[in-house]
């Protein structure tokens, strides 16, 4: 974390000493502040959830810094660093927790060198996409870790993605199609675990656009993600992923011995592997004549949706804007991994439709709301979360958050989460 | 179709071509310019754009400022709209219809040439705030522009923009938007103000101003949305 710390420190230096040796830069700035509440107490609620993390207030400071230095017409280099300071009070602690929290992540830091005008070679810490869909990305094969603990919002930002090391060419062909390739080498010294490599081409029509990927990692993936618009009104979307083998956890009844003193029945964890597992989404995105947008997505995964996978589907929900969605993500984080420990439930985590709405300027100018809404077929259940926002300012802006999970009986958002949060951040972009 | 349509229908869209003249250099150009918006008479908030034309059918804004909007780059090809959010995943499709800026649509800043993107029709002679102007009928060549139509206004002498109504698919006037301050830049005379009123906000307006134009062109591959990441 220090030496995240000082390189951040050494760029902020050359950034002070631009003007001094002509470097240009350009890029953003931006603090935020954030209170956020648990209003519902889970160890009343239920004794036996996992997920009580007994931070019932918090308190937040956070900065990013997401700049680009030109040394040279043909060399930028870029980098993007997050900040994060947490006070907890708690009403009972628990033995585990902090009352106060700290992290700095450098989450890319890469060199830019262009040959022409259409030619491209990054090299470095980089956190690589790929996708078309609004909250979750089955062509996105490329693995960024994230490392984050801690989190906050910013609109519709990564922000805890930690680039991998790679180098990445991209080539243009007019402005219709584009090419990548991208290669990341294992390396246990820049927390690279596999070797990564993917090629991409991407093509834009007079109405739509198609990306073609494919991946080799841990095992061979290929994608593809297209978007259209139709009138004024339409954008729909549509992206497909299959893997080559993947491997998943179940649960098997285990036979117990004569006189054994458990009651009941005892589950053994096995691990399976599936063969082509795929994902797909299909959806879009509607805009009324009075401004009002209407996002919908439905999501089907063929394996059901794995630790990772579900956090990151659940963090992408922060497109809303909210301030304590991201805040839990934490406890889905720790929640996920307990489950797929002790066995995995993955294979029901398959059917979900997720519902986005946003208005700007609603009953009054610089009154914006958004809303999400997630909804799991398989024992139903949900998530609700809606965000007004108020702009104080051209720089800052005021955001309430509101988020509830609510289920029936069976359902994950029941078992698991079960409660709401609130949260109140300013932030200001410099 | 009759001669007569025939030439008054190639008239119309002369005086159109005529017009797109004072909004923006044929082909390549690039402008900076300021969305600001009004309520009764007070200034609200303003956008700082830089719109590059590129041959008279893609454009690229680039928003300047306030902070909450810096970084953000908008892609205008046909019917694709794109917007790049600094540190988002990918470059995200929007509709057409989405609003970044205010009662100004996407189109009345990042696209100046009516003549490309409607048919013309002269519907008469009328006179607005004192000046004789062609009126004239516009309908949209493709789904993917602005307005289904808009009623627009050309002086008769200069064939300069006066006026324009714009309206939605279902007929009902959305705005009405009157060209204003007449400015040279790089030598030529453009019209540097548009005045949008909002036609069920009328204590509300929108003034795009441009500050400057000038003849620049960026590379093809700057149109294509997986380049507007590296854009800054």
């Amino acid at each position: 974390m220090y030496i995240r710390l000082y390189c951040c420190f050494l760029f902020l230096m050359i950034l002070s000493f631009g003007n001094l040796y002509g470097l240009a830069y350009d890029g953003n700035f931006g603090i935020s502040t954030a209170v956020t509440k648990d209003m519902k107490n889970d160890s009343v609620l239920n004794p036996d959830n996992i997920l009580d993390m007994g931070y019932p207030l918090s308190g937040t400071v956070a900065g990013d810094v997401d700049i680009r230095l030109l040394f040279h017409e043909k060399f930028t280099v870029s980098v993007v660093n997050t900040m994060l300071f947490r006070a907890n009070y708690f009403e009972e602690k628990p033995d585990d927790a902090d009352e106060l929290e700290h992290s700095s992540d450098l989450r890319q830091l890469y060199a830019t060198f262009t040959i022409g005008e259409s030619f491209f070679i990054d090299a470095g810490r980089k956190v690589e996409r790929a996708g078309s869909a609004f909250y979750r990305n089955p062509s996105n094969f490329f693995s960024s870790s994230d490392n984050s603990k801690l989190s906050r919002s910013k609109d519709e930002q990564d922000s805890n993605l930690i680039g991998n090391v790679l180098v990445k060419a991209e080539y243009f062909l007019g402005s219709s199609l584009s090419l990548d390739a991208v290669f990341s080498p294992e390396n246990e010294f820049v927390d690279n675990n596999i070797t990564q490599m993917q090629g991409r081409i991407s093509y834009q029509f007079d109405n739509s656009n198609i990306n073609l990927l494919c991946y080799y990692g841990d095992v061979w993936k290929f994608g593809t993600n297209l978007s259209a618009g139709i009138g004024n009104s339409v954008v729909l979307r549509a992206e497909f992923g299959i893997s080559e083998i993947r491997d998943r956890y179940l649960l098997n009844p285990v036979m117990l011995p004569p006189g054994d003193s458990d009651d009941g029945e005892l589950y053994e964890q096995r691990k399976s592997s599936m063969q082509y597992p795929w994902e797909l989404i299909t959806g879009g995105h509607y805009t009324f004549s009075g401004g009002t947008d209407l996002y919908i997505e439905y999501y089907y995964n063929h394996l059901g949706y794995t630790q990772n996978e579900w956090d990151e589907l659940m963090d992408t929900a922060d497109n809303c804007r909210n301030v304590s969605l991201k805040y839990n993500r934490y406890s889905m984080y720790n929640l996920n991994g307990a489950i797929r420990d002790s066995g995995g439930i993955t294979a029901a985590r398959r059917h979900y439709l997720f519902l986005r709405y946003s208005k700007d300027n609603i009953l009054f100018r610089k009154f914006n709301l958004a809303s999400v809404m997630v909804i799991g077929f398989e024992n139903l259940g949900g998530m609700f979360t809606i965000s007004p926002q108020y702009e104080i300012s051209g720089n800052s802006t005021l955001k309430f958050d509101l988020t509830v999970f609510k289920g029936t009986e069976k359902s994950e958002f029941e078992i698991m989460y079960s409660r709401a949060f609130a949260g109140l951040e300013l932030e200001y972009l410099f | 179709m009759s001669l007569s349509v025939l030439l008054q229908a190639q008239d119309a869209d002369k005086i159109v071509r005529e017009a797109d003249r004072y909004r923006g250099f044929a082909g390549s150009f690039a402008q900076e310019s300021e969305a600001i918006h009004y309520k009764n008479g007070e200034k609200e908030s303003s956008q700082h754009l830089k719109v590059y034309i590129h041959n008279g059918e893609k454009s690229l804004v680039k928003f300047l400022g306030p902070g909450r909007d810096k970084g953000r780059i908008m892609l205008m090809t046909g019917n694709n709209i794109w917007l790049y959010i600094p540190g988002t995943r990918n470059p995200i499709r929007l509709t057409p219809q989405q609003q970044l800026l205010g009662q100004a649509s996407n189109g009345d800043v990042a696209r100046t040439n009516y003549s490309e993107d409607y048919m013309a029709t002269i519907l008469g002679k009328e006179d607005v705030d004192g000046l004789l102007c062609y009126h004239l009928e516009l309908t949209a060549k493709q789904g993917g522009a602005t307005y289904q139509k808009i009623e627009y206004y050309v002086a008769l002498k200069s064939n300069r923009p006066v006026k324009a109504l714009f309206f939605a698919k279902s007929g009902r006037l959305l705005k009405t938007g009157f060209f204003k301050n007449p400015r040279t830049f790089s030598g030529r005379v453009f019209m540097s103000e548009l005045h949008l009123i909002d036609d069920l906000k009328k204590n509300e307006k929108t003034i795009i101003k441009v500050n400057s134009i000038t003849r620049e062109k960026l590379p093809d591959s700057h149109f294509h949305q997986k380049f507007l990441p590296r854009i800054r």
